[in-house]
C-alpha cells in the first residue's frame, strides 16, 4: 500500500522560484494546481540546471503538478481566482508582505468565499520585527541564525553549510503547519491563515546552542569536535577522510578491542580532556593504515558508530541511497528521464518505491480548470471556447 | 483551550535528539505527549551542560512532555507499554529497526491492539537497506550523506555542519508525515504506520547535486562561503565581524555600488557582469572587502534590506538571545523551570493565527515524574 495521506486534497499554488512545500503536498497525493503568470510563468522554470533547455530544477520540484496561467494584477484574473478558492483546501504563496492584500486577495477576503480555507504564506524573515519587509537569501538566513558561527574550525573563518537548508526547512514546516491547519478545518470547519519563515524556521534548530547559552556557555564553532563527547570527529585515514563518533563508555571500550588498544582513558571526561594533546594523535596514526571501508566495517561489527565521509558523487552512487530510492527518475513530457530527490516519508507495512508524474508545460490545464471556474461564474458550454479565447487575447490567462 | 492537538494522545517511545524533536513539536500542538523512559533515563537527561543539575539539551526539547518511567525490557514492564499504546493515538519510535519487534511493541503488535494507531519510526538509515543495522550518529550520517562535502573551503578538508541536521529535519519529516496521516484518518478512518530515516533527510537536501550530477556527470566542487554560480554571493569581512550579501542581478549590482559609494566597481570592465565576477572572483572578494570593512555588519544590513538586497550580519548565540528579530518572531522565549530556574527556550517556526502553539504548556519533566498521574488516567494503576 503507497498511502497518498492527501488524497483528494486540492491546493493552489502561487508560490515562485521556492516551491518545495507544493511539491511535497503534491509528492504526498495532493492536486496542486500551479498558477503561472501569463506568458512567462513562474521564472523556477527558467532556473539552472538545464537538460535540452528545459530547468531540470522545475522538472523536479513542479513534478506531478497542474498548471494554469492567470493574470492575478487583472479584475477578470482575480475573478476567476476566487471562483477557484470556492473549491480549494489550501492556498499557498511567497509574494512580498502585503502583495496579495494589496491585490484584493488577501487571507480576509478569500475566507469571507471560503471560511475552511487554508492559507499558508512563505516569508522571509517572518510577519513581525525590524526585518520584516527584507528579502532572505539561503546564505544571509544562515549567517544570521548562528548556524555558521557553528560551522568551521575555532581558528578559521565560519563556514556555511553547503546547501539551501532554510529553504528545505521552511517548506517543511510551512506544509505541516498547513496540513495542521488542514486536519483543524477538517473537523471544526473553520480555515485560518498559517505563516513560516526562513529566518525562523533555520533558527529552530539552533536548540542545543542555546541549550548551552543558558549553561552561561556561548557555544561556537569546534570544527568536527563535539562540545559533549570524544571521541568525536573525522580523521584522515589511507584514502580520504572517516568519522567517529563515540558518545558512550561501552562504544569506547568496544572500539578499543576491536582495533586492539590499551584503553587508558575509560570515561568520556578523560578522553575529553586528552583528545587534542593525545587521544587524537594516535587515532590519526592508528587510521592512516588502514582505509575508509576497513575502519567502517570493524567499526561496525563492535557497534560503534563510524563511516566513511563520502564525496557528493561517491553518496549519489552509494548503495543505501539507491535501496531507498532516494534517486528516482522523473519522466518529463519534454526532455525524457531526468533524475531528482525521492521522498522522505514512507508510508505503508512495507517499502515500495515511488513514481512520479511530469511536470506541467505552462497552462497546460487552462482547459480543465479555468474551464471549470468560467462555468463556475455562468459561462454557458457554447461560449466556453470564445470565452477563454477572450481572456487569452486580454493577458488575462 | 484551542489546540489543534487537544485530545490527541502520543506515546513517545524515543531517545536522543531526533524523536524528540517530533514529538515535541506535538505538544506545542497540544497534544498529551507520554515520554516513555527506563530507569536508566533517555540518555539526554546527562548530555551537558547542565544548570542545576538539570540537562539544558533535554530541557529544550522535552518540554510539553509527561515522563513515565517504566522497564519495558521485562514481561510485566512491555506488557503495560503495549496497555498504554492500546489508548493513544499516535506512536513515535526510534529504535533500530528489528529491536521493537523483539519487545513485542512493533506495529503488528500495536495494530493488534489498536487498529487506528499512527505509528511512525525514525532511524538513521532506514528500515530497508543493506546500512539498516548499521551504527547511528549524526555525524556518520552527515559524512556518508556528502553534505560535509559540500561544507568548507575549495581544496580543504570536508567541514562538520554546527548543528545536526539529520536529527532535527528527521524529526521534522516525521511530524510532517503524521499530520499528514491524521489529517487522512480524519478522512478515511484508517490508521497507517510511516517511517523516516536520517540519511535520506540530510541527502533530500543536496537535491541540487543530484540533478547536477545526473545532466553533466559531475558535481562542482564545494567553494566556502562563495557561490560558484553567482557573484557577489558569500561572506565578506565588516567592521565587527561578517556579513553575508547576496546580488543576484545585473540591477542589484548596480543598485549596491550605489549605495555603498562604490560607482567605479560598477563600471569597472573585470566585474560588468555576472560571468566577468565569476571569472575574476578573487579580484572581487577583495575589492568588496574593501567596501564591507568599512561597515558595521548591523548596519550595513539595515541599508541592504531597507533597499530590498538580501544580506544578513554573521551572529553568535550571544548575540541571538538578544536578536531584534528573534526576539520579536517569539523564537527565543523566555520562560521558568522547576529545577532550572530562568531558561531561555527556542520558539516554533510554525505561526498559526486561529491556533497558536504553545511552546511553555508544560516544563520538561523529572524521570518518572508522572507515572502515576498517567497510569491512573489510564485506568491501569
Amino acid at each position: 500500500m503507497n498511502l497518498k495521506p492527501l488524497k483528494g486534497v486540492r491546493v493552489l499554488d502561487l508560490t515562485t522560484i521556492n516551491p518545495f512545500t507544493d511539491t511535497e503536498f503534491s509528492d504526498y497525493g495532493a492536486e496542486v494546481i500551479k498558477v503561472e503568470r501569463p506568458g512567462s510563468g513562474d521564472s523556477i522554470r527558467d532556473y539552472p540546471p538545464f537538460k535540452d533547455g528545459v530547468s531540470v530544477y522545475h522538472c523536479y520540484t513542479d513534478r506531478g503538478k497542474k498548471s494554469i496561467t492567470l493574470n492575478l494584477r487583472s479584475d477578470e484574473g482575480k475573478e476567476i481566482l476566487k471562483e477557484l478558492v470556492k473549491n480549494a483546501d489550501i492556498l499557498v504563496e511567497n509574494f512580498k508582505a502585503g502583495t496579495m492584500e494589496k491585490m484584493g486577495l488577501g487571507y480576509e477576503e478569500l475566507s469571507r468565499i471560503n471560511p475552511a480555507l487554508v492559507y499558508g504564506k512563505l516569508s522571509s524573515y517572518g510577519n513581525t520585527g525590524p526585518q520584516k519587509n527584507y528579502i532572505a537569501y539561503d546564505i544571509a538566513v544562515q549567517a544570521q541564525t548562528g548556524i555558521m558561527d557553528a560551522t568551521g574550525q575555532p581558528e578559521d573563518e565560519p563556514s556555511r553549510v553547503g546547501c539551501y537548508v532554510s529553504d528545505h526547512l521552511s517548506c517543511t514546516y510551512l506544509g505541516t503547519a498547513i496540513v495542521m491547519a488542514l486536519y483543524h478545518a477538517k473537523k471544526t470547519g473553520e480555515g485560518q491563515r498559517v505563516e513560516a519563515s526562513m529566518f525562523e524556521s533555520v533558527f529552530s534548530v539552533m536548540g542545543e546552542k542555546i541549550a548551552a547559552y543558558n549553561c552561561g556557555k556561548n557555544a561556537s564553532r569546534t570544527g568536527h569536535l563535539h562540545d559533549a563527547f570524544a571521541p568525536y570527529d573525522i580523521l584522515p585515514c589511507k584514502d580520504g577522510y572517516a568519522a567517529l563518533a563515540v558518545t558512550t563508555d561501552a562504544q569506547w571500550s568496544a572500539f578499543c578491542a576491536a582495533f586492539g588498544l590499551e584503553n587508558r582513558y575509560s570515561t568520556n571526561d578523560e578522553r575529553r580532556e586528552k583528545y587534542l594533546s593525545t587521544l587524537r594523535g594516535e587515532l590519526t596514526e592508528l587510521f592512516s593504515g588502514m582505509t575508509r571501508n576497513e575502519i567502517d566495517s570493524k567499526c561496525a561489527a563492535a557497534g560503534v558508530p563510524a563511516g566513511p565521509v563520502s564525496t557528493m558523487e561517491e553518496a549519489i552512487n552509494s548503495d543505501q541511497i539507491k535501496a531507498r530510492c532516494m534517486e528516482p527518475a522523473v519522466t518529463d513530457q519534454r526532455i525524457g528521464d531526468v533524475l531528482t530527490v525521492g521522498k522522505v516519508i514512507h508510508y505503508g507495512e512495507t517499502f515500495e518505491a515511488d513514481s512520479f508524474t511530469t511536470a506541467p508545460l505552462l497552462g497546460q490545464d487552462n482547459a480543465e480548470i479555468i474551464g471549470a471556474a468560467l462555468a463556475g461564474q455562468g459561462v454557458a458550454p457554447n461560449d466556453m471556447q470564445s470565452r477563454m479565447a477572450e481572456l487569452v487575447e486580454q493577458g488575462v490567462i | 483551550m484551542n489546540a489543534i492537538l487537544n485530545g490527541i494522545r502520543v506515546l513517545d517511545l524515543t531517545e536522543g535528539l531526533a524523536g524528540a524533536y517530533c514529538t515535541m513539536n506535538l505538544g506545542d500542538y497540544g497534544a498529551e505527549v507520554i515520554k516513555i523512559e527506563s530507569p536508566a533515563g533517555d540518555c539526554s537527561r546527562a548530555r551537558g551542560p547542565m544548570k542545576n543539575g538539570f540537562s539544558a539539551f533535554f530541557a529544550g526539547v522535552n518540554r510539553n512532555k509527561k515522563s513515565v518511567c517504566i522497564d519495558y525490557t521485562t514481561s510485566e514492564g512491555r506488557a503495560t507499554v503495549l496497555k498504554m499504546a492500546a489508548k493513544c493515538d499516535i506512536l513515535v519510535e526510534n529504535f533500530a529497526p528489528g529491536r521493537l519487534a523483539e519487545l513485542g511493541l512493533d506495529y503488528a503488535a500495536v495494530k493488534a491492539v489498536n487498529p487506528g494507531i499512527i505509528y511512525a519510526s525514525i532511524t538513521g538509515y532506514g528500515q530497508t537497506g543493506p546500512l539498516k543495522d548499521h551504527p547511528v550518529d549524526d555525524l556518520v550520517i552527515t559524512a556518508m550523506s556528502g553534505m560535509m562535502d559540500r561544507t568548507g573551503r575549495r581544496g580543504e578538508d570536508p567541514m562538520m555542519p554546527g548543528v545536526d541536521f539529520g536529527c532535527t529535519y528527521s524529526g521534522v519529516a516525521a511530524l510532517s508525515g503524521i499530520a499528514m496521516a491524521l489529517y487522512n484518518k480524519a478522512v478515511t478512518g484508517e490508521g497507517t504506520r510511516l517511517e523516516v530515516s536520517m540519511l535520506d533527510c540530510i541527502f533530500y537536501m543536496l537535491e541540487l547535486f543530484v540533478m547536477d550530477y545526473s545532466i553533466n556527470g559531475t558535481v562542482t566542487p564545494k567553494n566556502g562561503n562563495q557561490d560558484t554560480e553567482v557573484a557577489p554571493l558569500g561572506t565578506f569581512s565588516a567592521k565587527d565581524g561578517h556579513v553575508a550579501i547576496a546580488i543576484s542581478s545585473e540591477g542589484q549590482w548596480k543598485k549596491f555600488c550605489g549605495l555603498v559609494g562604490a560607482e567605479q566597481l560598477a563600471d569597472d570592465p573585470r566585474f560588468a557582469d555576472n560571468a566577468a565576477r565569476i571569472a575574476h572572483l578573487d579580484e572581487l572578494i577583495v575589492e568588496m572587502g574593501k567596501i564591507t570593512g568599512q561597515w558595521k555588519k548591523d548596519e550595513l544590513v539595515t541599508l541592504l534590506g531597507e533597499n530590498k538586497l538580501a544580506g544578513g550580519a554573521l551572529k553568535s548565540v550571544a548575540e541571538l538571545i538578544d536578536d531584534p528579530q528573534a526576539r520579536a518572531t517569539d523564537m527565543i522565549v523566555e520562560t521558568t523551570h522547576p529545577v532550572m530556574g530562568d531558561l531561555y527556550l527556542v520558539g516554533s517556526p510554525m505561526k498559526l493565527s486561529k491556533t497558536p502553539v504553545n511552546v511553555t504548556a508544560l516544563p520538561a519533566p523529572s524521570l518518572g515524574q508522572h507515572t502515576e498521574e498517567v497510569l491512573k488516567e489510564l485506568g491501569l494503576a
